[in-house]
């Protein structure tokens, strides 16, 4: 005799209906393309709030959530540019320490030009 | 009975008040060096004795606490017990700032970043690198179009390079559309994606488990370790999807040679270290089918696959994934890594 109580059994017959069904829906293009068309009405319906209760902070002289997004973006080019800048003293330092292992690299440009002269 | 009706309610109790959460990733650890976001880990072991560290990648979609879930049931405590000196790359929740990263971002710059510190900081001048999931595609496509990267061993633990094979929701094309203000996917978008593979197990199913069970009390704290896990996606970079769109929508790149990083085209089979790649026979999220091509794409010699009865993550998470899953991957490290004198600090 099973220990699995009544509830169970009934759950588990359900389960094995329903589920593979509902797994095989989710799983298809239909449902794909019914989550992206649902994602992009919802994307309009927010865009449009921010919209409105955009002027309407603005109208008072207060920052909306969409200043506050703008702003973030903003600072994420911000901290991208630091990291190329970043990026490129190091690509220097490297170069400038294979010079010197290389043993030509303490010299200065100038005394460089000297010598080649 | 009595005992057992008091223990449900009690834990029910627990569990919808939210009382006692566990605490994910408590191995003592040390944060070694960052690179923007990415931070670079040590985990504490005073019994290292086996050479070249490991690395571990971790997917880019959750974070990497389930390397280290419970003290007992943890991936990393097993590796230190066996002596490895573990290093772990956290990536961390994409912001603005990482919204342009590309599979080069990663690949070329971070990964060997993280290789090359843990190489020179360990002195051992290499390191074993392990991935998971999408973080053992990074690892192998790093490792295959950086040939000077100091790497000994790859492991690639449920590995999807033929992603078009996988489940529709986890397709490529799928994610590049829904990009939030950050200019990344929302971490909804993957969740939602991740619930929908089998909605009923994920919605209903495993909350009847718990029910049944729920006067067990280490099924309850299983269940919430791995839910909080399990819940807690993050934000995927923009650009990352954008170009996993281009590369693999409708094809799969790897397979038939045509797929650019940074201006390089990848062949797998430049990848000459020993290699494992680690299938689970019961991934619904990397299907076989998805990961079984790397045996034939990579080009080592010493090449072995583990083949496993298990999920995606019960490879490694759980009692049967520690008696027969990372046992096989404990033995197949160590017998690629060499036993030196305990390795310090």
């Amino acid at each position: 005799m099973s220990d699995k109580p009544t509830w169970r059994a009934v759950y588990d017959r359900l389960a094995e209906e329903v589920g593979p069904r509902m797994k095989e829906v989710t799983g298809s293009d239909e449902f794909a393309d019914a989550v992206e068309i649902a994602g992009a009405v919802r994307e309009r319906a927010t865009t449009e709030l921010q919209r409105t209760s955009r002027r309407v902070l603005h109208a008072w002289n207060l920052p909306a959530g969409s200043d506050i997004a703008l702003l973030r973006q903003e600072l994420g080019a911000l901290n991208r540019e630091v990291r190329t800048l970043a990026r490129q003293v190091e690509q220097l330092q490297r170069e400038l320490d294979h010079e010197r292992s290389a043993g030509v690299g303490t010299t200065t440009a100038p005394q460089r030009a000297r010598r080649a002269s | 009975m009595l005992d057992t009706t008091v223990r449900r309610m009690r834990n029910t109790a627990r569990y919808l008040l939210g009382v006692g959460e566990p605490e994910l990733g408590q191995s003592p650890r040390q944060l070694i060096a960052t690179r923007d976001k990415v931070k670079l880990w040590r985990y504490d072991s005073d019994g290292r004795t086996q050479s070249p560290p490991l690395l571990l990648v971790m997917s880019l979609v959750t974070r990497p606490a389930v390397f280290d879930l419970q003290p007992g049931n943890s991936l990393i405590e097993q590796f230190c017990a066996a002596g490895f000196d573990v290093w772990m790359i956290d990536w961390d929740e994409p912001g603005p700032a990482d919204a342009e990263n590309t599979l080069e971002t990663y690949c070329d710059d971070y990964i060997p970043w993280a290789v090359e510190t843990t190489a020179r900081r360990t002195g051992a001048g290499s390191v074993t690198l392990f991935g998971y999931c999408f973080g053992g595609f990074l690892a192998v496509l790093s490792v295959a179009g950086n040939p000077d990267m100091p790497v000994e061993n790859l492991v690639a633990l449920a590995t999807p390079v033929a992603p078009e094979r996988g489940p529709a929701q986890l397709r490529p094309g799928r994610f590049a559309a829904s990009l939030d203000e950050t200019g990344n996917v929302p971490a909804d978008a993957v969740r939602t994606a991740f619930v929908t593979l089998d909605p009923f197990e994920s919605w209903f199913t495993s909350r009847a488990n718990l029910w049944q069970r729920m006067d067990d009390d280490d099924y309850v704290m299983a269940h919430r370790v791995m839910t909080n896990w399990g819940d807690d996606h993050i934000r995927f970079p923009g650009a990352t999807a954008k170009q996993m769109e281009r590369s693999f929508s409708g094809r799969n790149a790897l397979l038939d040679g045509t797929f650019t990083l940074g201006g390089r085209t990848i062949d797998l089979g430049a990848i000459t270290v020993p290699f494992l790649s680690v299938v689970g026979e019961k991934d619904h999220i990397t299907p076989p089918a998805t990961s079984e091509p790397l045996m034939e794409l990579v080009g080592s010699r010493d090449k072995s696959e583990l083949r496993v009865r298990a999920g995606h993550v019960g490879l490694f998470v759980g009692s049967s994934a520690a008696q027969h899953c990372v046992p096989g991957m404990i033995d197949w490290i160590t017998r690629h890594s060499t036993t030196v004198e305990r390795i310090g600090a």
